[in-house]
């Protein structure tokens, strides 16, 4: 715990976005650094009023970050030189980068082929281009065709529809596959758009042809799905929508800050426990464009929220107290196992990896990986996993006797909602709950085996729901080892079985641990080992 | 400095949300719910998880719970109502419990009262008259319960299942002219489970828009496209056929005829509409609700004027549950801001 | 693409030519509503969404040459599940109203030309029309417990106008006697003109306002000649 805090935040970016993330961060009376990997870009030069320029550090890259939230020490290179600042908080801010989808649509961009940042842009260059366009000129947006589109696009490509046809008196056309409403006044704004004479065409089964000569001029060809009516549009501009992408340093940062990240390279892999502006490591957020495609009210949203999240508690926070691992420097050989396997990047290099305990969440995925067994993590309350399997071994009653080891947020919770639900479930289920099932060691399930245990279940969240991000993952190679190494040895795998759980899932977890026990009695006890007798 | 109190007024996902936030930075929270259970509608979904989490985020609601319920810092009231509220610096309100009432003051107000589902017995469906005729969160209790999809008429899993998308929302004649932006998720989710748990069920999914978006969306639209019959029009009446088995017919503008077939089962997508409770909570506040009925945090007006009073979660409008719990999170936030500078200039 | 379809320039449209009508059919969704409840989806390959959707296009030929608006009965079902409220039947009536009067179908045009031009459907002269009533009052008046009754015709000050569909003194002359029985035995103070009596208002089908504008008012002028406060009005 490190009393009396130097809150100075390090935001990443190096566009508009940062900035307005450093000065919602100044109001609140933080301290700040902008680290941009190339020029600080702002929207114009202005915005930068009121933010000290010493703070300010271009060219500059992020090398490393060592420590936890309240006490970072990130390494930066900046100009050649590699330069060391302690660090609070962390708010990475990168910009969007809007990839116009021009061969998605089979066009190649021209003087009248253009992306739809350009209409969302500078003011002048706009009204400049479309002053430009023929009397009775028609325009063409295409989005979503042949891929889905998202809210935060139709309602760009709305408000410049209704724009052009109020003020300028053009006539629209949005060509669509489903047309996305799902936000707040996007089903009012597709109402306005049609008075102001927007039409729309939404494709189904069939698709537009889009062809594009040598010129660059467009034709486009289409079935009306509800008219059955072929029409040719020959628009004299055409605008083609964007994939809105997260920037391509967002890789590099991930590595260097060991942040999960999403399939779509977002910061954030749309684990349910991370929400809001947080990471998978304390202390380091993501905001707006750097964390998912959101609209601009949103992106203000998460701006807000960064300046409270990086001051005094929003750090350290009040921390619920759990047991944290401790590597016993005597046995650690320093493979680095722990300190590459830990989601919560909890695990300090020094001349020794150690546990960071204010960066630890007790998930024990350290302590079942390493080689040397160094780590030790206690369970919650005082108990002890150990002495749970070994006193199981004790209740030998006339069915067999099964051992699940239970993540504590999913299958324990599930057990009891069954239970509740009135489902019943084998009387010889022995619950060991663990608090993440990354938990779970190689050496706990065949203590289970050895303290007369018929049947091991692993019951872990589902893939993409564990709190440690790979808890589940890790449990599930250790069961599938140990699985064909029984394969090989006169012992069935099918004994050791792994399953994945939510905690609302009462019926079905009845239903695992049931089919268990019958498969189970099914087995017989041929491959058992018969242990010393009841005490 | 003595810890500051928050009211939050609801006990669904949003609520628990911003007390569990709001608790993690030392605040105290006082947490009213007029139902005897927490959770609100989140705790009666189902799980959607077909091979790998879905993250619908119906499980989140146990999780809240957990950390909610196990926290010093949240004073929980089931059953209980808000009567009265008044500002005087501090917000002084009263609420009302099963025999008691109980005073007591807080900085804040955090409004999370949430939503209702639309009641759809005035669709031509037979909503109510219909047994096999029900809405999406009678199925999510349905599957919540009982893992697969069962009639109610006879308990038996059905053969064929039909879901109607928009009921209730996108209509202006109800003068609910928004979408309710998870109904066509959630359903297909739905739908892939029951397919998943019983391979030969047959599902059709009439929509207008289907809604969604992102590299996970795209997978699920993808294979409902490949396992359902996706049709985009929205059938009309629903007719009884045979003994329990249900009819009814959608025009399809490439045939260009009116195409009957007969279900087992009809899953009816209803709207979020702004709940009961919200409208009530916000005549005591006066954050006063927008032309759709749903509320927004700094609104102008009575004891709200000067801020103070916060929404979190559907109370503000139709959100997923992730949606919800992000919200909350920054509505938790936005609520100790405003009482750090509250206090920093006095009151 | 369907290549023998005719493609359609859509420079060649005009989006806006039915933007004044006040039916809200540019709030269309397309959601399906309409054709999957409306009994006469399909026929002639149309369906009150297509209809909608071409209106919202400008395709003027199209809609007003179509057989489908007037295969339409109107009966409402559509504007009734329509989650936008578009009012589909008035539309329908109006594209009714658009078409070339040599071009309505059956005898509607007619029938509505000759009602203008002589006061009925039928252009039954006055002398007949009387001829017809007073045969029917004599008939009833035949009746047990009917002995004195007379059909009063252009009675001023009489509490009760009343208009005579035109089958009524054609193939239906008969229909005429259940009513007349029930107006004697109410004792009511009832009337009938002897010009202008047409009930029908074929101008409501045609879409034709003006038309039915005119056969009002020559209602509501024989009601004010012969000072009359109440009208029945059985169409």
């Amino acid at each position: 715990m490190v009393a009396d805090l130097e809150m100075k935040t390090l935001i990443i970016g190096s566009g508009p976005y940062a900035v307005n993330v450093a000065k919602d961060l100044l109001e609140d009376g933080n301290e700040i650094i902008i680290a941009s990997k190339g020029e600080v870009a702002p929207i114009n030069a202005s915005e930068t009023d009121g933010i000290d320029p010493a703070s300010i550090l271009t060219d500059t890259k992020i090398l490393s970050c060592r420590g936890c939230a309240g006490d970072f020490t990130i390494l930066m290179g900046s100009g050649g030189k590699t330069v060391s600042k302690k660090i609070s908080g962390v708010v990475i801010a990168e910009e969007y980068e809007r990839k116009p989808n021009f061969s998605a649509y089979g066009l190649k961009p021209a003087p009248d082929v253009l992306p739809l940042s350009f209409l969302t842009g500078s003011v002048i260059i706009v009204k400049d281009t479309i002053k430009k366009l023929p009397q009775g000129g028609k325009i063409v947006f295409l989005t979503g065709l042949g891929y889905e589109s998202n809210p935060v696009t139709a309602e760009e490509i709305m408000l410049a529809s209704l724009k052009l046809q109020t003020d300028f008196n053009l006539q629209t056309y949005i060509l669509t596959g489903n047309l996305k409403v799902a936000g707040n006044g996007l089903e009012k704004l597709y109402r306005e758009t049609k008075t102001a004479g927007t039409v729309y065409f939404k494709f189904t089964n069939t698709s537009p042809l889009i062809l594009q000569d040598n010129e660059g001029k467009v034709s486009i060809e289409l079935i009306d799905e509800i008219t059955r009516l072929n029409f040719r549009i020959t628009p004299a501009l055409t605008v083609v929508d964007e994939t809105i992408s997260p920037s391509g340093y967002l890789k590099e940062l991930a590595l260097v800050f060991g942040l999960h990240t999403g399939a779509d390279g977002f910061l954030q892999s749309g684990n349910l426990h991370r929400t809001g502006i947080y990471t998978n490591r304390k202390g380091v957020f993501v905001a707006g464009p750097s964390r998912s495609v959101l609209n601009a009210a949103d992106n203000i949203t998460d701006s807000a929220n960064a300046a409270i999240l990086t001051s005094g508690t929003g750090i350290t926070g009040i921390k619920e107290s759990k047991p944290t691992a401790e590597i016993r420097s005597g046995s650690c050989i320093r493979c680095l196992t722990c300190y590459r396997c830990c989601p919560y990047r909890a695990i300090d290099l020094d001349i020794r990896p150690s546990v960071m305990s204010d960066a630890c969440e007790g998930c024990g995925i350290c302590f079942a990986e390493c080689p040397r067994g160094a780590i030790s993590l206690n369970l919650p309350d005082n108990r002890n996993a150990a002495d749970e399997i070994r006193q199981s071994a004790g209740s030998i009653k006339s069915s067999p006797l099964i051992i699940a080891f239970c993540c504590s947020r999913s299958a324990v919770r599930a057990k009891e909602l069954a239970i509740c639900m009135g489902y019943s479930l084998p009387e010889n289920l022995k619950v060991v709950e663990v608090p993440c099932s990354g938990y779970v060691s190689m050496e706990y399930i065949l203590s289970a085996f050895q303290n007369n245990a018929e049947g091991v279940l692993v019951l872990t969240c589902h893939a993409g729901n564990c709190h440690s991000e790979d808890g589940n993952i890790f449990a599930r190679n250790r069961v599938e080892q140990l699985k064909e190494a029984f394969s090989r040895m006169n012992f069935k795998k099918e004994r050791l079985e792994i399953n994945t759980l939510a905690s609302n899932m009462g019926y079905e977890v009845a239903q695992i641990v049931c089919n268990f026990e019958n498969n189970l009695k099914a087995l017989g006890s041929g491959d058992l080992k018969k242990q010393k007798e009841q005490k | 400095m003595e810890s500051s109190n928050v009211l939050v007024i609801g006990g669904g996902i949003a609520g628990l949300t911003a007390a569990h936030e709001l608790a993690k930075l030392g605040v105290k929270v006082e947490l009213v719910e007029k139902e005897p259970f927490l959770g609100g509608h989140a705790i009666q979904f189902t799980c959607k998880a077909v091979e790998s989490c879905a993250k619908c985020g119906a499980c989140m609601a146990e999780e809240k719970l957990n950390q909610v319920v196990h926290n010093e810092n949240i004073r929980i009231h089931t059953e209980a109502n808000v009567k009265k509220i008044s500002k005087n610096g501090l917000f002084n309100y009263t609420i009302q419990l099963r025999s008691t009432s109980y005073s007591s003051s807080a900085d804040a107000v955090i409004v999370a009262t949430g939503f209702d589902t639309f009641d759809p017995v005035k669709k031509p469906y037979g909503y109510g008259s219909f047994k096999n005729v029900i809405t999406s969160l009678d199925l999510e209790k349905m599957l919540r319960r009982n893992g697969i999809a069962l009639k109610p008429s006879d308990g038996m899993p059905p053969d064929k299942i039909a879901f109607i998308q928009c009921v209730g929302s996108r209509d202006s004649k109800l003068n609910h002219l928004w979408c309710s932006k998870i109904c066509c998720a959630s359903a297909l989710r739905m739908a892939h489970l029951i397919k998943k748990r019983k391979p030969e069920t047959s599902v059709t999914f009439f929509y207008i828009d289907i809604q969604g978006s992102g590299k996970d969306f795209e997978a699920l639209y993808q294979k409902a496209k490949e396992d359902f019959l996706m049709i985009r029009a929205i059938p009309g009446d629903i007719y009884k056929s045979g003994e329990d088995r249900l009819k009814t017919t959608y025009f399809d503008s490439l045939s260009k005829a009116n195409i009957e077939n007969i279900y087992d089962m009809v899953v009816l997508s209803v709207a979020m509409i702004p709940g009961s409770g919200t409208k009530e909570i916000a005549e005591m506040t006066g954050i006063i609700p927008g032309d759709t009925g749903f509320v927004r945090s700094f609104e102008k007006g009575g004891i709200s004027n000067s801020g103070g009073v916060f929404v979190a979660g559907s109370a503000g409008g139709p959100l997923s549950i992730s949606e919800s719990i992000t919200h909350a999170v920054k509505t938790a936030w936005d609520a100790s801001k405003y009482i750090k500078r509250f206090r920093n200039y006095g009151g | 693409m369907n290549q023998t379809e005719k493609v359609i320039g859509i420079e060649e449209l005009n989006h806006r030519r039915f933007k004044t009508f006040p039916f809200s059919h540019d709030f269309c969704i397309t959601c399906g509503l309409c054709s999957s409840s409306c009994p006469a989806s399909g026929i002639d390959g149309f369906d009150p969404r297509m209809l909608v959707r071409m209106v919202g296009l400008g395709l003027e030929d199209k809609v007003v040459n179509a057989k489908w608006p007037w295969i339409c009965t109107m009966c409402g079902k559509c504007e009734h599940v329509c989650p936008m409220d578009i009012r589909i039947p008035d539309l329908v009536r109006h594209i009714r109203g658009l078409r070339e009067k040599a071009k309505i179908p059956g005898v509607l045009q007619k029938g509505l030309e000759a009602a203008l031009k002589t006061g009925n459907n039928l252009a039954l002269p006055k002398e007949d029309f009387i001829y017809i009533l007073e045969d029917v009052a004599d008939e009833i008046a035949e009746e047990p417990g009917f002995e004195n009754f007379k059909v009063p015709i252009d009675k001023k000050g009489a509490n009760l106008l009343t208009t005579i569909h035109n089958k009524l003194v054609n193939t239906h002359t008969e229909d005429l006697k259940y009513w007349w029985k029930i107006f004697h035995a109410a004792k009511e103070d009832w009337t009938i003109t002897s010009e202008n009596w047409e009930g029908t208002s074929w101008g409501l089908f045609t879409g034709d306002d003006e038309a039915v504008k005119v056969m009002a008012g020559r209602i509501v002028e024989q009601m004010k000649r012969l000072e009359i406060k109440n009208l029945l009005w059985p169409e």
